[in-house]
C-alpha cells in the first residue's frame, strides 16, 4: 500500500473538511442541487409517492422500467454533461489573446486550469459513460423483450443490478463535484498524468472507480442481453425474422462483452499503481505508458462502435415506418452490423498513429479503418433505398433519423481522412478530431432522441408533442452546425484541443460562432422540457392503440400500449419478419387471444439496490481510502450475494382471470380511455400498476 | 419461457453444479499456481522457464475448463462453447497486433531506455 501526500485518519481516510471545494460555481451548482434534492423529496412525502417510488420503481425487475431509470439517468448526465460543454465553450470564447479578461481569479476568461481540465474530462466520461450508453442500455432494455416476444430479461435480477451499479458510477462523478475534485486527465485518462506522482489528488480514483464500477454493470448488461436474444425469442421468431434493432443490439453486446473487461484491466493495472505502488504505466522502474494506450484504446474504440450500432438499430426501426415500406436489404444490413462489430476490434491503434509505431503498423491499422467504411456505407444505401419511393412521413422520430444520416455522412468522411497516417499527423490532437467524433456521437444522440419519440408512446401510451418536437429538432440540429463547422475550421487552422487559452486571436470568431450554437441548443433544451411537460400535461389527448404510428411494422407493436406488465397476454407466435405488417394484411390486427394462461412473472426485490448502495460505499471507500469502509463494503456485497442464492420465492403467477381482466380494460382503446379520463394500466408514470406482486 | 422458467434450480445449466469439480479445479489451480510462482521466482529451476510457465498456463486454464466452467458440446453447454471459442480470434487480435506494434516501437520512441 503506497502513503498518499497529505493527511490521512483511519476513520476518515483523506477526507476532511478541506476537501469540499470553495468556488462560486460549485457552490452555485451545490444550492442548485439541494434545492432540486429538497424540491423531490418534498414532493414525494407531500405526496404520499414513498411507497409507489419504492414498490414499482427501486426494487422492480420490469425490464421497462428498469429501462426507464437508465434512460433517466442517462438524460440527467446529459444535462450535467451538457453544462460541462456551455462552460468549455463559454471559456474559450472569453479566454483568447493575451488582452482577454480575467474573472474569478482566472488569468483568462474565468475558469483556472485546474478546473477547466476537470470540467473537459467530466464532460468527455460523463457523455460517453454516462449519458450515450446508459441510454442506450436502457433502449435496448425496453425494447428488445418486446420485439422478440419475450415477458422480460432472461435475468431480471441481473438487469436491476447492472442498473444500480451504473447509478453508482453516476452518483461517484456528482459527488466529486462537491467532495475533492475530479479526474483533470481527460476521459482517457492520459498516463503518466494518471499516476498517483503527477495526480496525488482523488479525482483520479473518482475517476477511475466511477468507470470501474458502471462497467461492470453494463457488461452484466450485455451478457444478459445475449442470452435474452439467444433464448428467449418467442417461437417462430427465427433468426430471419428478427427486428433489426434485436440484431445491433446482439451485435453491439457482443461488443461490449468482450471489450469491456479490457478497460476493467486497464484500469485495474492503474488501480494497483496508484494504491499498490506497481509500475505498470508509470515513467520509470520498468512502466510502460504506450501500453495503457494500447490498452485503453482497445476498449476505446470497439467502444464508439457499442455505442453508434444501436443507434444504426434504431434507424432502421423508424426509416422503414415512416416511409410505410419494409427496410431495403434486411440481410446486408445485418451482415454490414456484423461485419462492423468485427472490424472494431482490428483498428484501435488509429487513435495513436502518432504514438511512433513503424510505417507497417500504421499502414494496417489504417486500412483496416477504412474497412469499416464499406458495411456502413452499405448501411447508409441501404437507408437510402428504403426512402426511395416510399410515403415519407416526416413527422418528429423521422426526422432525427433523418438528421443522424447526414451527421453519419459528415462524421464519417472525416474519420476516414482521421484515418489515413499523413492526414493524421497533422490533425491529431486538434478540434478537428473533436468535432469528428461529436459528428459521429450526434448519429448516436439523433438516433436516441428519435428512438425515445419513437417508443415513448409504446411505454407510456401517449404520444409526445409533435410540435413542440420539431421545434426541438431544428434548434438542436441548427445548434449543431453552428458548434461543430466552426470547430472542423479552426481545427484545419491548427487549434489544439483541450485549451484553456487560445493564444491565436484570429480563432475568436469561430469561438463566438460556437458559442452561439451552444446558446441554440439551450433553446433546444428548453423546448426538449416543455415537449415532455405538455406532453405530459395533454396525455389523455394523445393516447394511441397497439400501433402508435399507425404504420408501424414489427412485434413490440402487436402489444398493447402501455404495454402491461407482463409484455404478451399470451405468448406470440411469429409468422413474418414485419409481424404487424403480416397481421395487418390477414386482417388479425386487434386479433384477441381465445383463452388466456396463468403467467409466471419474478418477484420484485430489493437486493440489487442494496448491492448498489454497498458498491457505492465500496467505490467512496477507495477513493478516500477509507479502508473500514472498503473492507465492509466489500463483505458485505459478498454476504448479499451469497443470502439472495438461498432465496427460493422469486417469482409470483398472475393469475389467467387476472390477465383477461388487465387485457380487456386496455382494448378499451384509447379514446375512451380519453373519454371517461381513466389512465389505463401498464407502466403509467402518474398511477400505480393494479397488481402489485 | 413460459414452462417451468420459474425454477432456477430446474435449468440445466444450474444442474450442471457440481461440488467435487469445483474442489478439484480449485486444489488444482493451487498447486498450478504455487509452481508457477516457484519458476517465477526461481527461473534457474528448469531449464525453459518462459516454456514452463506457458504450460502451467495452459493446463490451469484447460483444467478450469473441464471442471469448473464443464463447457463441452452438449446442447445445454453449446452456445458457452462456441463463445468460448469464438474469443481466441479476438485475443489473437489483441495480443497479436500489440505485439507487432511493441516490437519495435521501444526502438523507434527510445521511450523506456529514457525511463530507467
Ligand atoms: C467510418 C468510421 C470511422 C472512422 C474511419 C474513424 C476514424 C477515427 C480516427 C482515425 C480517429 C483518431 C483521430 C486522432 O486522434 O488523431 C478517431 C477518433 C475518434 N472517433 Fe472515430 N472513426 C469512425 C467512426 C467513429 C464512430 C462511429 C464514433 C463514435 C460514435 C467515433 C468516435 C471517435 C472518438 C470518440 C474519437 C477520439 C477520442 C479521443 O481522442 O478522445 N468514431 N476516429
Ligand atoms: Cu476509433
Amino acid at each position: 500500500m503506497v502513503n498518499v501526500q497529505g493527511p490521512w485518519s483511519p476513520i476518515l481516510g483523506r477526507l476532511s473538511l478541506g476537501a469540499i471545494p470553495d468556488n462560486p460555481i460549485i457552490a452555485g451548482a451545490f444550492i442548485f442541487s439541494v434545492v432540486l434534492g429538497i424540491v423531490v423529496l418534498g414532493y414525494l412525502t407531500y405526496a404520499d409517492r414513498w411507497g409507489y417510488l419504492w414498490r414499482e420503481w427501486l426494487t422492480t425487475v420490469d425490464h421497462k422500467k428498469i429501462g426507464v431509470m437508465y434512460i433517466i439517468i442517462g438524460l440527467v448526465m446529459l444535462f450535467r454533461g451538457f453544462v460541462d460543454a456551455l462552460m468549455m465553450r463559454t471559456q474559450q470564447v472569453l479566454a483568447d489573446g493575451p488582452h482577454s479578461p480575467g474573472f474569478l481569479g482566472a488569468a483568462h476568461g474565468y475558469l483556472v486550469p485546474y478546473h477547466f481540465d476537470q470540467v473537459y474530462s467530466a464532460h468527455g466520461t460523463i457523455m460517453i459513460l454516462f449519458a450515450a450508453t446508459p441510454i442506450l442500455v436502457g433502449l435496448m432494455n425496453v425494447v428488445v423483450p418486446l420485439q422478440i416476444g419475450a415477458r422480460d430479461m432472461a435475468f431480471p435480477y441481473l438487469n436491476a443490478l447492472g442498473l444500480w451499479l451504473t447509478a453508482v458510477g453516476a452518483a461517484l462523478i456528482m459527488l466529486s463535484l462537491f467532495l475533492g475534485d475530479f479526474s483533470h486527465a481527460g476521459w482517457v485518462g492520459l498516463t503518466p498524468l494518471t499516476e498517483l506522482a503527477y495526480s496525488p489528488g482523488v479525482g483520479t480514483d473518482y475517476w477511475m472507480w466511477a468507470i470501474q464500477i458502471s462497467s461492470v454493470g453494463t457488461t452484466l448488461g450485455a451478457a444478459n442481453l445475449i442470452a435474452t436474444i439467444v433464448k428467449m425469442r418467442a417461437p417462430g421468431m427465427t433468426w430471419g425474422r428478427l427486428p433489426i434493432f434485436t440484431w445491433t443490439a446482439l451485435s453491439t453486446n457482443i461488443i461490449a462483452l468482450t471489450s469491456f473487461p479490457v478497460l476493467g484491466v486497464a484500469l485495474g493495472l492503474l488501480g494497483l499503481d496508484r494504491y499498490f505502488g506497481t509500475h505498470f504505466f508509470t515513467a520509470g522502474f520498468g512502466g510502460n505508458l504506450m501500453l495503457y494506450s494500447d490498452l485503453f484504446w482497445m476498449w476505446g474504440h470497439p467502444e464508439v462502435y457499442f455505442v453508434i450500432l444501436p443507434a444504426f438499430g434504431m434507424m432502421s426501426e423508424i426509416i422503414p415506418t415512416f416511409s410505410e415500406k419494409p427496410l431495403f436489404g434486411y440481410v446486408t444490413m445485418v451482415a454490414a452490423s456484423f461485419a462492423i462489430a468485427g472490424v472494431s476490434w482490428s483498428v484501435w491503434l488509429h487513435h495513436f498513429f502518432t504514438m511512433g509505431a513503424s510505417p507497417r503498423v500504421n499502414t494496417f491499422f489504417s486500412v483496416a479503418t477504412m474497412v469499416v467504411g464499406i458495411p456502413t456505407g452499405v448501411k447508409v444505401f441501404n437507408w437510402a433505398f428504403t426512402v426511395y419511393r416510399g410515403r415519407s412521413r416526416f413527422e418528429t422520430p423521422m426526422l432525427w433519423a433523418v438528421g443522424a444520416l447526414f451527421m453519419l455522412l459528415v462524421g464519417g468522411l472525416t474519420g476516414m481522412m482521421l484515418a489515413m497516417p499523413p492526414v493524421n499527423y497533422s490533425v491529431h490532437n486538434s478540434v478537428f478530431v473533436v468535432a469528428h467524433f461529436h459528428t459521429m456521437l450526434m448519429v448516436v444522440v439523433y438516433g436516441i432522441l428519435g428512438a425515445v419519440t419513437y417508443w415513448f408512446p409504446k411505454v407510456f401510451g401517449f404520444r409526445l408533442n409533435e410540435s413542440l418536437g420539431k421545434r426541438f429538432f431544428w434548434f438542436f440540429t441548427a445548434g449543431t452546425i453552428m458548434v461543430f463547422i466552426p470547430m472542423y475550421t479552426s481545427g484545419f487552422m491548427g487549434m489544439t484541443r483541450r485549451l484553456d487559452y487560445l493564444a491565436n486571436p484570429a480563432l475568436l470568431p469561430f469561438e463566438v460562432a460556437e458559442e452561439l450554437g451552444i446558446g441554440l441548443y439551450l433553446v433546444s433544451i428548453y423546448y426538449f422540457v416543455r415537449q415532455l411537460y405538455v406532453s405530459l400535461r395533454d396525455r389523455n389527448a394523445n393516447r394511441v392503440s397497439a400501433d402508435a404510428w399507425g404504420s408501424a411494422r414489427t412485434l413490440e407493436w402487436v402489444a398493447p400500449s402501455p404495454v402491461p406488465f407482463y409484455n404478451f397476454a399470451v405468448t406470440p407466435r411469429v409468422h413474418a419478419r414485419d409481424e404487424l405488417v403480416w397481421r395487418r394484411e390477414q386482417g388479425l390486427e386487434g386479433a384477441v387471444p381465445a383463452h388466456f394462461e396463468d403467467i409466471p412473472m419474478p418477484r420484485n426485490t430489493a437486493v440489487p439496490l442494496v448491492i448498489g448502495a454497498l458498491a457505492l460505499g465500496l467505490g467512496f471507500g477507495l477513493v478516500w481510502r477509507m479502508w473500514w469502509l472498503t473492507d465492509l463494503s466489500f463483505v458485505a456485497i459478498i454476504l448479499t450475494v451469497i443470502a439472495r442464492s438461498f432465496v427460493r420465492d422469486t417469482d409470483y403467477v398472475v393469475k389467467a382471470a387476472e390477465v383477461e381482466r388487465i387485457e380487456k380494460r386496455l382494448r378499451q382503446g384509447a379514446a375512451e380511455a380519453a373519454r371517461n379520463g381513466a389512465s389505463a394500466s401498464g407502466i403509467d408514470v402518474l398511477r400505480p400498476r393494479e397488481s402489485s406482486p | 419461457m413460459a414452462h417451468d422458467a420459474h425454477d432456477p434450480l430446474k435449468h440445466p445449466e444450474v444442474r450442471l453444479v457440481n461440488g467435487r469439480a469445483y474442489v478439484a479445479a480449485f486444489v488444482a489451480a493451487t498447486v498450478l499456481m504455487t509452481a508457477a510462482l516457484g519458476i517465477a521466482m526461481h527461473p534457474g529451476m528448469i531449464p525453459h522457464a518462459m516454456v514452463g510457465l506457458s504450460a502451467v498456463a495452459a493446463l490451469a486454464v484447460t483444467i478450469q475448463i473441464l471442471f469448473l466452467l464443464q463447457l463441452d458440446f452438449s446442447s445445454t453447454q453449446i452456445w458457452t462453447t462456441v463463445s468460448f471459442l469464438l474469443a481466441f480470434p479476438l485475443f489473437v487480435i489483441a495480443v497479436g497486433l500489440s505485439l507487432w506494434m511493441f516490437h519495435s516501437l521501444d526502438a523507434r520512441t527510445m521511450l523506456t531506455a529514457l525511463m530507467h
